[in-house]
C-alpha cells in the first residue's frame, strides 16, 4: 500500500511560526507534526510514501531524506503553486500504482486507525466525530455510505466531519481531472468526490482518534496529547536534588542542574541546558539545545531549538519560535482577570488560558511585559521594560 | 545567442520544454524548435515565436526533449535555420546557444567526407561532429567532438537509440535542475523554477550525461562534483492583467520600481568594497549604457569623483590602465559583453561591482559584489522600469559616495514620475508618427536622456531617431533638419537653459518643428515651441527621470499609433547573450 | 456568477481628489474604494469580476493588477454612462451577473443577500435622497425610480447594485442604467428591492471622512516597525512596515498609519484617521478625523482635523484647518458642509496657514505668512 501525504501548503494561520517552515514541520513533543503521522502510518506496515511538498520543501527533505532512517522509502512530489488539494493529488499521479492512503500532513491519528482504512475497499473517506462540527466540512453518512458532504457551515447536519484521510484507487483521478475552481479559487478534493458520492460508493471509516491543528493554539493541545502517550526517558545527566516527576523524556548531552523541578509529561531536547532551580510543568517539550535558567517556570509550552529562557522568567501556555532570546524578567500572561476566553488576532482561542504565539529570533529586553494573545512576527526586537500586546509585526522594533 | 531547454524525466517532455522557452524568449524570439526522443527523433520547428504559436509542438511524444528559442546569428530566420539540428541521419539532434567561430571550416571537412548540410546556421556542424563520433555511445561522441569545436557554445543533444541528454558548457551559461526522477537544463534558472528549487551550475569545459535519475559531470576525463546550490524562489506574476502591453505596464510601474530601488539601496545595504573610489569605470550596454553616462555626469557634477564610461563590446580594446571600482550595469545579468568586459577588469585586479534585476544571474556569479535592482520582472524588449531602476541606485550610489549630496528627496521622486504619468502627449504624437527622423537634443545630463528618447523611438516605433548633444547638431546632422524631422528638445532650468533656447531657435530657423520638454510656468518656452511639455520644477536628478518617462510615453504611443509590435519589436531580443 | 463593476466615471463631485485617479481609486482607510467592493465579492466566492475603466484607466488597471485575483478589466473610451459602460463589458458576460459601482462601499452581508435573486436590486434608506435615486416600492417590488428629485416622496435610494440576467441588454436603450431598469418595469418585468445592510457613498469630497469613520473599524489592528516604547497606543491602531512612531506621541484607534511613516515625538494622532504611505508627521502636531494620504510631509506644530489631505502635499509648521460651515456651489448644487479643509495632491502650504472650511485645488501654492484660506482655490493657483 502506498500513502500520499500532503505537505505542500505554509499553512498561513500558523504565521508567524512558519516563517522558517511549513506547517507540517512544526514541532510536537520535539518531533515535526509529519514525523508522528508517518510514524503511525509506518506501524500500521506502510512503507512506500508520497510526499507532496512545496512550501518549506527543502526543511522537508533535510529532516526526512529518503526515508531509511524510518525503514520506509519516500519518494517527493513538488506542487510548486498551491492550487489546492486535488492539484496536489494530481501532482502525485506519476507515482501511484494501485491503492493508496491519502492524508492531509497536519493531523495526528493513531496507526489502528490507518490499518483499519487500509483494510476497507476503495474508496473510503475517514471520519471522526467532533463537538465543534461547524468548523470543518461536514460529512453525512447513512449505513456506513457517505450520502453528502457539506461545506462548513454555521448550522451542521451531523457532528461527523471530514478527517482528511482517504483510501482511493487510481480511479480517482479521473475525477480529478474533472474538477474546476471552486468559489475560493483553488480545486479541491472534496468536489472530486461527488461522483463517487453519487454512486453511493464511498464508505465511511470513523476514526477512534483525530486531532487536527488548524490554529496555532491547536498545537498546545495536540503536544499534550502526544506527550501524554511517552514513557519518559533519560539520555541526559541529571545533578543532585533534581526531582522529576511523571514521565520525563530527557535527550543526550542535556544537562539537568541542582533544584530543578520538573512534573511530566515533559520532553526536552538535546544538548539544553536547565536549571538551576528551573521549574519545568507539565505538558511541555522544549527542543534541542535550549537554555531554561535559573528561576523561570514553564507551563504547558512549546519551545522550539536554540532558545534561551535563561533567568527570573514564566512562560505559560505559549509557543516559542527557534533562536528566542527572553531578558531577566520578561513573563508571559496566560490568564484574564475576568477569566473570559481569549482572542488571538482576533479570534477566539475558546481557551480561558493561553499566553502568546512568539516568532522565530525574537529578542527581549529585561523585564518585558507581554500580554496574553500577543502574536509576534520573527525577528522583532523589544527594549528593556517594554508593554507587549496584539499584533506585533515581523522585524519590527520597540524601542 | 539563444536560449536553451532540456528535460528527461517521467513527464511528457514536450509542454514542460515549450512552457521553458516561453520564459527564454528575453533571449531571443525570431524562431524556435523542439526535439523529443524516441525511435525516432521526433522535431518540431517554426519561425516566429512560441508564445504566439506552439500549437503542434505539444503533440510530441516522449519524456525526453530538448528545445531552443532563437535570435538568428548565422542564417537568416527561417523554419529550416531555426534548431534543433540533426545530423545526415536523422538519428541526433543538438540546440546550441553561442557561436561556433570555426564553423565554416568544419563545414567544408564534414562535406568533404559526404555530410549535407540543409541548413546557414553554425550549429548545425555540430550534429554533424557528433554523427562522425558516434559510436552507439552519445557521451563518448560528444566528448570526442567537442576539442573541435571553437567559441561559445552551451549545447544539448539527444540520439533515438539511448534515453539521455548530453550538455556541453563552454562560456554561454548552462544550468541543471536537478528534481525528482527529472532534470532540467536550461540558459538559466527560470524555466526549471517552476519545477525545482535544487541547481547544479556547470563550469567552462564540463560535459553532463543526464539520464532520469542522475547526472554525471565530465571535465576532461574526470568525473567531478559539481555543488548542489538551494535557490530561493518566487514566481512572481508576469501577466498583462489588463494592459494593452507590457510596456505600458512596465511604465505605469516605474513609481513602484523606482521607490523599492531606491530603499533597497542604502548606506547599510551597499556592498564595503565600493568604499571610497578615486575613480569609477563604468560598462554597460545598450539602455544601461545611457544610464551610465547620466551616473557619468550627475556623478561629476556632484563628487568631482572621475568617472570613464565605457561601451562593454569596445572595453576589450582599450589596454590598461583600468583601475578603482569597474562597475557593470546589466538589467538580466546575462549580456555577455558586460560579463566578459567584468571579468577582464578582475585580471587587472579592479573591484567588480554589478547592477542587475535577476537574483542569481550570471554577472552576479562572477562580480565582487553585486546590487540588485528591485524593478520586478521586465517583459517588454524595450527597457523602461528597469532603466529608472538603474538610475534610482546609480543616484543612491552618488548620494552615498558624496554625503547624501541629494538628499531624502529620492525617496519621493517616485511622486514625479506619477506626475508626469499624467501628461497628455497627443498632440506630440501625431506628430512623431508621421515624421521620417526624429532628432532629440539635450545638454548635461538631459544629452544621455535624449539618446535613450531616441533609442526607445527607434526600438519600438522603428521611426529613424537619433540623440544629439544640442551644441553638436550644428556639427553635421543640422543639414538634415527638414519641416518633416521634428525635433525634441530638453530645456531644463540651469546654466544650460539660456543657450538651449538660442538651440531651440536656431533649429526652428531651418523649418523644423521642435518639441520642448521644459519648466512648467516657463513663458518664453510656450512661446516659441511648436509643442510644449511643460515638467514638474524640482530637483535636477529628478527632472532627469520626469523628462526620460515623458520620453518613454512618447515613443510608446507612436509605436502604438503605427500598430507595431511594441513588446516583441522585430530583429530585437531582450538581452543580447553573445558578443 | 460574473461581476461587472463600473469604474470608468472620473467622479466629478469629488474633485480636487480626482485628478490623478477616478473616485473609485481614492483610498479610504488606506484602501481604494474599489478594493472593498471586489473583498466583498471575494468573500461571496465570486471570482469572475469585469471592471469597466475609463478615466485614467491605467492607474486603475495597476491597482487591479496588485490583486491577488485576477480581474477581467474593459476600456470605455468615453463616459457616456453607466448602461454604455455595462454595454462595454456585454461581449465577457456569459450569464447572470451582479452590477456594481466601484466607487461606492457595499459590505459582503448585503452581496450574499442579492446574490442568489434574480432582477434584484439593493436599497437603502439616506437622509439625503435627492442625491441619489430613489426608489419607490409596493410589495417588496420597484415600481419606480426617481433619477435625483428636488423633492423626494421616499427616503429609499438605490445603492447602483443589481442583480441581473443577461436579458436586461434588451432594455438598454440609451446611456443610463436606471432608464433601461425603467423601461424592464415598463414591459411588466418584477425587480424585488432588497435592503443593503452597511452601504456608503461619498458624494462630496468630505463624505470621505464619513465613510473613513465607517471603514476603519474593519481594519485589523497590529503594530510593525518601529514603535517607541513611550509612545501611548491605545484602540486598534494598524501601524505599517517601516514606519517610525517617536516617544510621546499618543495615538487613539481607530487609526491606520501606512509603511514607511514617520510620526515624529510627541505627535497626537486622534481617532478615525487614516495616513497613507511614506508621510512625515513633525513633532508636536495634532492630525483628527482626517484623511492623510501618501507621501504628504506635516510640519512642526501643525493641527489638521476634518481634513483630506492629497497625495505629496506638503504642510509647513503651524499650519491649522479650522473646522466651519459656509455655503459653497458644487455640480449646480449649492451645500452648506461643515469640515476643516479638502486639498488636492501636492498642495504646498507655507508656514502659519490656516485653511478655514475650504477646498484647496492640486498643486496650489500658498507662501509663508499668516494666511487665512476661507474659499476655494483652483488649481495650480500661487496664493502670494
Amino acid at each position: 500500500m502506498q500513502c500520499v501525504v500532503l505537505a505542500a501548503g505554509e499553512g498561513k494561520r500558523m504565521r508567524p511560526l512558519t516563517a522558517k517552515r511549513p506547517k507540517v514541520m512544526l514541532p510536537l513533543a520535539n518531533q515535526p507534526m509529519m514525523e508522528h503521522l508517518v510514524a503511525a502510518a509506518r506501524e500500521a506496515g506502510i512503507t512506500d510514501f508520497v510526499f507532496v511538498v512545496g512550501y518549506g520543501e527543502r526543511e522537508i527533505r533535510r529532516h526526512f531524506g529518503d526515508g531509511s532512517r524510518y525503514g520506509i522509502s519516500i519518494s517527493y512530489t513538488p506542487q510548486r503553486h498551491q492550487q489546492g488539494t486535488a492539484d496536489a493529488l494530481n501532482a502525485a499521479r506519476e507515482d501511484i500504482s494501485g491503492p493508496f492512503i491519502l492524508m492531509n500532513g497536519d493531523m495526528i491519528v493513531h496507526s489502528e486507525d490507518i490499518r483499519a482504512i487500509c483494510e476497507k475497499k476503495a474508496p473510503c473517506m475517514g471520519v471522526f466525530t467532533t463537538d465543534h462540527p461547524q468548523d470543518y466540512g461536514v460529512v453525512v453518512v447513512e449505513g456506513g455510505i457517505v450520502t453528502a458532504l457539506e461545506e462548513k457551515s454555521k448550522k451542521p447536519k451531523s457532528r461527523l466531519i471530514n478527517a482528511g484521510i482517504y483510501l482511493f484507487d487510481p480511479g480517482i483521478f479521473e475525477y480529478v481531472d474533472d474538477v474546476i475552481p471552486s468559489p475560493r479559487g483553488e480545486l479541491e478534493l472534496t468536489d472530486a468526490l461527488a461522483g463517487y458520492i453519487g454512486q453511493k460508493k464511498m464508505t465511511a471509516y470513523q476514526l477512534s482518534y483525530w486531532l487536527d491543528v488548524g490554529e496555532p493554539w491547536d498545537m498546545l493541545n495536540a503536544n499534550a496529547a502526544l506527550l501524554a502517550r511517552i514513557d519518559g526517558e533519560n539520555k541526559g545527566t541529571v545533578e543532585e536534588n533534581v526531582t522529576l516527576n511523571g514521565p520525563v523524556s530527557i535527550g543526550e548531552g542535556t544537562v539537568l542542574k541542582s533544584g530543578t523541578y520538573i512534573e511530566g509529561p515533559c520532553c526536552i531536547g538535546r544538548d539544553c541546558r536547565i536549571g538551576p532551580h528551573a521549574y519545568i510543568r507539565g505538558a511541555t517539550s522544549i527542543g534541542n539545545n535550549c537554555h531554561i535558567g535559573h528561576c523561570s517556570e514553564i507551563k504547558n509550552s512549546i519551545i522550539m531549538e536554540k532558545s534561551r529562557i535563561p533567568h527570573f522568567n514564566y512562560i505559560g501556555d505559549s509557543i516559542i519560535g527557534s533562536d528566542c532570546n527572553f531578558g531577566a524578567g520578561t513573563k508571559i500572561a496566560n490568564l484574564r482577570h475576568d477569566h473570559g476566553t481569549i482572542k488571538v488576532a482576533g479570534k477566539d482561542s475558546r481557551r480561558v488560558k493561553f499566553g502568546a504565539i512568539v516568532g522565530d529570533n525574537v529578542q527581549f529586553g529585561i523585564n518585558c511585559s507581554i500580554n496574553v494573545g500577543a502574536v509576534i512576527g520573527s525577528n522583532a526586537k523589544f527594549a528593556p521594560g517594554s508593554y507587549i500586546e496584539g499584533q506585533i509585526g515581523e522585524n519590527s522594533f520597540i524601542r | 545567442m539563444c536560449g536553451i531547454v532540456g528535460y528527461i524525466g517521467r513527464r511528457k517532455a514536450a509542454p514542460i520544454v515549450i512552457e521553458g522557452l516561453k520564459k527564454l524568449e528575453y533571449r531571443g524570439y525570431d524562431s524556435f524548435g523542439i526535439a523529443t526522443q524516441g525511435k525516432k527523433i521526433g522535431i518540431c520547428k517554426h519561425e516566429g515565436k512560441i508564445s504566439e504559436n506552439s500549437g503542434s509542438a505539444l503533440n510530441l511524444k516522449g519524456t525526453t526533449g530538448i528545445g531552443h528559442t532563437r535570435w538568428a546569428t548565422h542564417g537568416v530566420p527561417n523554419d529550416v535555420n531555426a534548431h534543433p539540428h540533426t545530423d545526415c541521419t536523422n538519428r541526433i539532434a543538438v540546440v546550441h546557444n553561442g557561436i561556433i567561430e570555426n564553423y565554416a571550416e568544419l563545414k567544408r571537412q564534414l562535406i568533404s567526407k559526404g555530410h549535407t548540410f540543409r541548413s546557414e546556421t553554425d550549429t548545425e556542424v555540430i550534429a554533424h561532429l557528433i554523427e562522425e563520433q558516434y559510436k552507439g555511445d552519445l557521451l563518448s561522441a560528444v566528448s570526442d567532438a567537442v576539442p573541435y569545436l571553437k567559441g561559445s557554445f552551451a549545447i544539448l543533444a539527444i540520439s533515438s537509440e539511448e534515453n539521455r541528454i548530453v550538455a556541453v558548457r563552454y562560456a554561454s551559461p548552462l544550468v541543471l535542475g536537478i528534481g525528482d526522477n527529472e532534470l532540467f537544463a536550461a540558459s538559466d534558472m527560470t524555466p526549471v523554477l517552476e519545477h525545482t528549487e535544487r541547481a547544479v551550475f556547470l563550469e567552462d569545459g564540463d560535459i553532463a550525461d543526464l539520464s532520469r535519475e542522475k547526472v554525471t559531470i565530465y571535465h576532461g576525463k574526470e568525473v567531478v562534483e559539481r555543488p548542489m546550490e538551494l535557490i530561493d524562489w518566487s514566481i512572481e506574476d508576469t501577466k498583462k492583467g489588463g494592459f494593452p502591453h507590457y510596456m505600458l505596464k512596465e511604465i505605469y510601474e516605474q513609481p513602484q520600481a523606482f521607490y523599492n530601488s531606491v530603499r533597497a539601496c542604502t548606506k547599510e545595504t551597499l556592498p564595503a568594497i565600493i568604499g571610497k573610489p578615486s575613480s569609477v569605470t563604468l560598462v554597460a550596454c545598450g539602455s544601461s549604457y545611457n544610464a551610465g553616462l547620466i551616473f557619468k555626469y550627475l556623478l561629476e557634477e556632484s563628487c568631482g569623483i572621475p568617472a570613464r564610461l565605457e561601451y562593454a563590446s569596445e572595453f576589450k580594446y582599450f589596454p590598461p590602465p583600468v583601475s578603482g571600482l569597474v562597475i557593470g550595469i546589466t538589467q538580466s545579468g546575462e549580456t555577455a559583453d558586460t560579463i566578459s568586459a567584468l571579468k577582464q577588469a578582475k585580471t587587472h585586479n579592479c573591484r567588480t561591482l554589478a547592477i542587475t534585476n535577476v537574483l542569481g544571474s550570471s554577472v552576479s556569479r562572477i562580480s565582487d559584489a553585486t546590487v540588485y535592482m528591485r524593478a520586478g520582472p521586465e517583459i517588454s524588449v524595450a527597457a523602461t522600469k528597469s532603466f529608472t531602476a538603474q538610475l534610482a541606485v546609480l543616484m543612491q550610489l552618488i548620494n552615498c559616495l558624496c554625503e547624501d549630496r541629494a538628499g531624502d528627496f529620492l525617496l519621493h521622486g517616485h511622486r514625479a514620475i506619477e506626475e508626469v504619468l499624467l501628461k497628455d502627449l497627443t498632440a506630440a504624437v501625431a506628430l512623431c508618427r508621421k515624421a521620417a527622423s526624429i532628432f532629440y537634443v539635450g545638454r548635461g545630463p538631459f544629452y544621455p536622456v535624449s539618446l535613450e528618447g531616441a533609442l526607445k523611438m527607434k526600438e519600438i516605433s522603428y521611426i529613424h531617431a537619433e540623440g544629439y548633444a544640442a551644441g553638436e547638431l550644428k556639427h553635421g546632422p543640422f543639414a538634415l533638419l527638414t519641416p518633416e524631422t521634428p525635433v525634441v528638445a530638453i530645456c531644463m532650468p540651469d546654466d544650460t537653459y539660456g543657450v538651449m533656447i538660442s538651440n531651440i531657435k536656431e533649429m526652428m530657423a531651418r523649418g523644423a518643428p521642435v518639441i520642448v520638454l521644459g519648466p512648467e510656468g516657463d513663458k518664453e518656452l510656450i512661446d516659441i515651441a511648436d509643442i510644449f511639455i511643460p515638467l514638474p520644477k524640482s530637483h535636477k536628478f529628478l527632472q532627469v527621470l520626469t523628462s526620460l518617462v515623458v520620453l518613454q510615453l512618447l515613443a510608446y504611443h507612436t509605436a502604438v499609433a503605427l500598430g507595431r509590435d511594441v513588446d516583441k519589436p522585430r530583429n530585437l531580443a531582450k538581452s543580447v547573450t553573445v558578443e | 456568477m460574473q461581476a461587472v463593476i463600473l469604474a470608468a466615471g472620473e467622479g466629478m463631485r469629488v474633485r480636487p481628489l480626482t485628478r490623478s485617479r477616478p473616485k473609485a481609486l481614492i483610498p479610504v482607510a488606506n484602501r481604494p474604494i474599489i478594493g472593498y467592493v471586489i473583498d466583498a465579492l471575494i468573500e461571496n466566492g465570486i471570482r469572475d469580476i469585469i471592471v469597466v475603466t475609463g478615466y485614467r484607466k491605467e492607474q486603475v488597471t495597476r491597482f487591479l493588477n496588485q490583486l491577488d485575483v485576477p480581474v477581467t478589466v474593459v476600456v470605455q473610451d468615453k463616459q457616456l454612462g453607466t448602461a454604455h459602460a455595462l454595454r462595454c463589458a456585454e461581449p465577457k458576460i456569459k450569464g447572470d451577473f451582479l452590477l456594481l459601482p466601484g466607487d461606492n462601499y457595499i459590505d459582503p452581508g448585503s452581496i450574499a443577500k442579492i446574490r442568489d435573486t434574480r432582477n434584484a436590486m439593493l436599497l437603502k434608506e439616506h437622509p439625503n435622497p435627492s442625491n441619489f435615486g430613489v426608489v419607490l416600492l409596493h410589495e417588496g417590488y420597484v415600481t419606480e425610480i426617481l433619477e435625483k428629485p428636488l423633492e423626494s416622496p421616499s427616503f429609499m435610494v438605490s445603492t447602483g447594485i443589481f442583480s441581473l440576467t443577461p436579458s436586461f441588454f434588451d432594455y438598454i436603450r440609451g446611456n443610463d442604467i436606471t432608464d433601461a431598469i425603467t423601461n424592464m418595469i415598463g414591459n411588466g418585468e418584477k425587480i424585488q428591492g432588497i435592503i443593503a445592510d452597511d452601504w456608503q457613498d461619498a458624494i462630496y469630497p468630505w463624505d470621505l471622512l464619513k465613510m473613513n469613520t465607517r471603514l476603519l473599524p474593519y481594519v485589523k489592528p497590529g503594530k510593525d516597525g518601529m514603535v517607541s516604547r513611550n509612545a501611548i497606543i491605545t484602540g486598534s491602531v494598524r501601524i505599517g512596515k517601516g514606519s517610525t512612531i517617536g516617544p510621546g506621541t499618543v495615538i487613539t484607534g481607530p487609526v491606520i498609519i501606512g509603511n514607511d511613516c514617520e510620526i515624529g515625538a510627541h505627535c497626537s494622532i486622534m481617532p478615525n484617521t487614516s495616513i497613507g504611505a511614506r508621510v512625515k508627521i513633525e513633532p508636536f502636531c495634532l492630525i483628527g478625523n482626517a484623511l492623510v494620504m501618501d507621501d504628504c510631509s506635516i510640519g512642526s506644530h501643525s493641527r489638521v482635523v476634518d481634513a483630506v489631505i492629497g497625495e505629496g502635499s506638503v504642510l509647513s509648521n503651524h499650519v491649522t484647518t479650522c473646522t466651519s460651515a459656509s455655503l459653497m456651489e458644487i455640480g449646480g448644487s449649492v451645500v452648506r458642509p461643515a469640515f476643516g479643509a479638502i486639498l488636492g495632491d501636492e498642495v504646498r502650504a507655507g508656514s502659519f496657514t490656516t485653511f478655514k472650511n475650504c477646498i484647496v485645488g492640486n498643486n496650489a501654492t500658498i507662501e509663508d505668512g499668516n494666511r487665512v484660506i476661507s474659499s476655494g482655490i483652483p488649481d495650480d493657483a500661487l496664493v502670494i
